[in-house]
């Protein structure tokens, strides 16, 4: 009982741990005329302080769903903060009317096909999910 | 059932069973969004100094000087002073750019009582401009604009010795931009506006209970710069205005009863008050560090204000302890009549642990002991004080 149990758990947490080995990457739109970005950047569109591309083009931040782990990966490996301290520095934006936060999406799939639909967005996805269509401009390793 | 009362019941309602998102729901090409939050705070008065001060049983900790929110000497816990619930609801026209926010709070010190605190139009000009027009938080301070929202804050309650004064919102019209500078990501927020205030909270800490006065803001000009880079920020405020206070009762202690002033308050003389604030706050890592001065001169008043506070945490995983000391110094004015032995002078250092429940609610505990080191001549002397306070605070 207790093997079947063990074996349970760890099934469960394969999804996590996938997510805690790969890669994060942040993606955008092939023909965007952005190839790469800096760790600030990223920061400053994510959190709400810029909503440009060095292009010019506007920024169109996608967010996974709250419960993704891809989400907590990302936030953590780029701020280094939790998704409780990420969730208290947006209410500080939100309800003061200083920014929005960025659009909520229902999975890294359809991130990507936002990202390749949409000159403007930019999404984060696990590496082993891009496809050809988006293009690769920042990279966060494990920790 | 009174109006009121059915606001209240639908408002804790809402907060109870709320999904813990900001949802968009689409009607007729308008899109509606609805956040809250709420915090459900206890504080138990552990010593002090006792002492009848005007018409309260002391010791006395002021939680929140605007809205009048004061832990007293009484026995037993205290659930108003910190408690509040608040719902925001914004209306956006995305083919138009423009949107409209209402944000209402109903208040543990005010009975529950439901007030409208910001409603405000936003046009976006740009992808990083936005103008916007109607009530809005005057931007004093570094939280000013989430005073009310606990599970933004690193307290219980905001360190009082900085975050007190008698206005904290005004209607008006403010464009803030938003730029890159090098690696560096600047907000620049400019505004204008007026301010009406009848019986502030603060005044009536000053002048009891249930006095009642009448502030005025004419002419509010200023604005704020923040600059930030990854984990650092700072943020410099300059706002002036024209001001004018007026006091029509108040509590006089040889009759135990309210009068009508003889103070004659602050003449509109023409002249401004000007207010300048800096905050650096620096999140390295595990480490929080929180610091704000203020400087407040008003030509005509007969002291000048000084406060500032400094915060030093760090975080344990879900855990988060953090220690801050905060102070407010009232600089005599002797050629307006000021007297330097009669100056308001408090110190108070709090600590805070903080647990987050959920990532979108957390539970603080914090131990706040207040120093009065007012001078001789000052009153009214609400001495020292020892405060044990405990929140719930939730965001949805």
């Amino acid at each position: 009982m207790l093997r079947r149990y063990f074996l349970v758990c760890c099934f469960a947490a394969i999804p996590a741990i996938a997510a805690a080995a790969d890669d994060i990457v942040v993606i955008v739109n092939q023909k965007t005329a952005v190839n790469k970005m800096s760790r600030d950047e990223v920061i400053n569109i994510f959190l709400g302080r810029n909503r440009q591309l060095s292009s010019g083009v506007t920024a169109l931040p996608l967010d996974l769903p709250s419960t993704s782990p891809e989400r907590e990966q990302f936030y953590s490996r780029l701020t280094g903060k939790s998704m409780s301290e990420i969730n208290a520095y947006w209410a500080r934006l939100i309800f003061s009317g200083r920014a929005s936060p960025p659009s909520l999406v229902h999975s890294q799939e359809e991130a990507m096909q936002m990202v390749a639909d949409n000159r403007s967005a930019m999404g984060y996805v696990a590496r082993s999910k891009v496809a050809p269509s988006v293009k690769i401009i920042f990279e966060l390793h494990p920790e | 059932m009174p109006i009121k009362e059915a606001c209240r019941i639908l408002m804790f309602l809402a907060a109870m069973f709320a999904v813990p998102a900001v949802h968009g729901e689409q009607v007729g090409g308008v899109e509606f969004s609805g956040s809250g939050f709420l915090t459900v705070g206890v504080g138990k008065m552990l010593g002090g100094t006792r002492a009848t001060v005007l018409d309260r049983n002391c010791p006395c900790f002021i939680a929140d000087y605007a809205q009048g929110a004061v832990y007293d000497g009484r026995n037993g816990l205290q659930w108003g002073q910190d408690s509040k619930l608040g719902l925001q609801g914004t209306a956006t026209l995305p083919n138009a750019n423009f949107s409209v926010t209402a944000q209402a709070v109903a208040r543990g010190t005010h009975n529950g009582n439901i007030s409208l605190e910001w409603l405000y139009g936003s046009y976006q000009l740009t992808d990083n401009t936005v103008i916007q027009f109607g009530r809005k938080r005057l931007p004093m301070f570094y939280y000013s604009d989430i005073q009310d929202v606990g599970f933004a804050l690193p307290w219980t309650h905001l360190p009082p010795q900085l975050y007190g004064w008698e206005t904290v919102n005004y209607n008006g019209v403010n464009i803030r931009h938003q730029t890159i500078w090098g690696d560096w990501a600047a907000t620049i927020n400019a505004l204008a506006g007026n301010e009406n205030v009848s019986d502030s909270g603060y005044w009536k800490i000053y002048n009891g209970k249930f006095s009642r006065t009448r502030v005025k803001l004419n002419n509010i000009i200023g604005g704020d710069l923040t600059l930030a880079r990854d984990w650092f920020e700072t943020r410099l405020v300059y706002i002036q205005s024209g001001t004018q206070r007026e006091s029509f009762t108040i509590w006089d202690d040889a009759s135990q009863n309210y009068l009508p002033a003889t103070d004659p308050g602050l003449p509109d003389n023409g002249t401004h008050q000007k207010i300048y604030g800096i905050a650096l706050n620096m999140d390295p890592g595990d480490w929080i560090f929180r610091s704000e001065l203020l400087y407040i001169n008003r030509p005509g008043a007969t002291y000048k204000d000084h406060a500032q506070l400094v915060g030093l945490g760090r975080r344990f995983g879900e855990w988060q302890l953090m220690a801050t000391a905060s102070h407010y110094r009232g600089e005599a004015v002797v050629v307006n009549g000021g007297d330097p032995q009669g100056q308001e002078n408090h110190t108070s250092r709090s600590l805070t642990l903080r647990y987050n429940l959920t990532r979108s609610s957390d539970i603080k505990v914090q131990l706040d002991s207040q120093k009065d080191q007012g001078g001789p001549n000052w009153v009214p002397r609400y001495g020292d004080a020892r405060l044990l306070t405990l929140s719930y605070d939730k965001v949805f």
